[in-house]
């Protein structure tokens, strides 16, 4: 596949292909609504946590943490435990702002890297709407972070990043812009809206 | 879903309401309507920024939610003060308005009133209520 371009998929091919992410691992997911998002990270939180023995982090811009938490424990079949997760920060759930704009930016993600291995978990994927940054009008602010990272990381760190971009915001951004964003990322995969039967 | 709008009541105060959560623009209408307030709902901001240019004498309050994809509430009520700047305003929104932020982005605009969410239709309607007589 052409790295350097969107791929369309059904949001179950999004989540199949996160979910066989290896480490290092940094893709750009751009989603068509508000539901398909939810229905994206529930599915994979569940699994990360439950199979992989990973530390999620979701970063929501566009719902609250409390709507993460309700949205995650409403999920059936199976359940997620989000209380004991947060308890035993296997799960971390806090607003994209405040982590990328507050006053210790990156804080919940530097946490998780430094706490994972005395955790006793195998590695950290982060699930981070980048809404923050358009809406702050920060555009470029954005492309300069996003080509400040690398396509691929070290794998020696385990982390895998998946930017989380709403398609009116994506749509924003000059064709410069995007193409930059898509090049900085090892893949773009856009959710196929859902058509209704 | 665009827009859907309701017209119980031809002299009755107009609204005009977008939130990219159609079940808080269908909340805002269902309990408006009661109250004999003719409510248009959106959940697109462009789409609704369009609508309000074309039409900008035909509302009296402008309710608009501030993170939505695409253009923020700020950035929408701006644009709406400039094409009627005697509309009322109300922003809302489910998370801790920053002050700083408020008075950045919109540094000589006037907001009517504040929801922060979840609000009750009571309200909801309280605040309308005020605004509509001031």
């Amino acid at each position: 596949m052409d790295e350097n371009t969107i791929t369309n998929c059904h949001v179950n091919d999004v989540l199949h292909q996160i979910n066989q992410a290896e480490y290092g691992a940094h893709y750009m997911i751009i989603y068509p609504d508000l539901d398909t998002l939810r229905e994206l990270y529930s599915n994979y939180t569940q699994r990360q946590i439950e199979e992989n023995n990973e530390i999620v982090l979701i970063n929501p811009f566009y719902e609250t943490t409390d709507s993460v938490r309700q949205i995650l424990s409403e999920k059936d079949n199976p359940t997620i435990d989000v209380s004991t997760y947060e308890k035993d920060q296997a799960l971390v759930i806090a607003d994209a702002l405040e982590e990328y704009f507050g006053q210790q930016p990156h804080m919940y993600l530097k946490r998780s890297l430094a706490n994972y291995t005395n955790k006793g978990k195998d590695g950290v994927s982060v699930l981070a709407d980048m809404g923050a940054y358009p809406h702050k009008s920060k555009y470029d602010d954005l492309v300069s972070y996003e080509s400040s990272l690398p396509t691929k990381s070290d794998d020696s760190i385990a982390l895998k990043g998946f930017c989380l971009y709403h398609e009116k915001d994506f749509d924003k951004f000059s064709d410069e812009q995007k193409q930059k964003l898509i090049e900085h990322h090892g893949k773009t995969l856009k959710i196929a809206e859902a058509k209704p039967i | 879903m665009t827009s859907s709008t309701s017209n119980r009541r031809s002299s009755s105060k107009s609204i005009l309401a977008v939130d990219d959560e159609y079940d808080i623009v269908n909340l805002i209408q269902d309990s408006l309507q009661r109250h004999r307030f003719r409510v248009c709902i959106f959940t697109e901001p462009s789409a609704v920024l369009e609508h309000f240019i074309s039409h900008p004498k035909d509302y009296d309050i402008v309710i608009s939610d501030i993170r939505m994809p695409g253009m923020n509430g700020y950035e929408f009520v701006r644009k709406v003060k400039e094409s009627n700047p005697k509309v009322k305003v109300i922003l809302m929104s489910a998370f801790e308005i920053n002050d700083r932020e408020f008075h950045n982005m919109l540094p000589d605009i006037k907001v009517d009133g504040f929801l922060q969410k979840p609000f009750s239709i009571q309200q909801l309607n309280d605040l309308i209520g005020k605004i509509s007589r001031d």
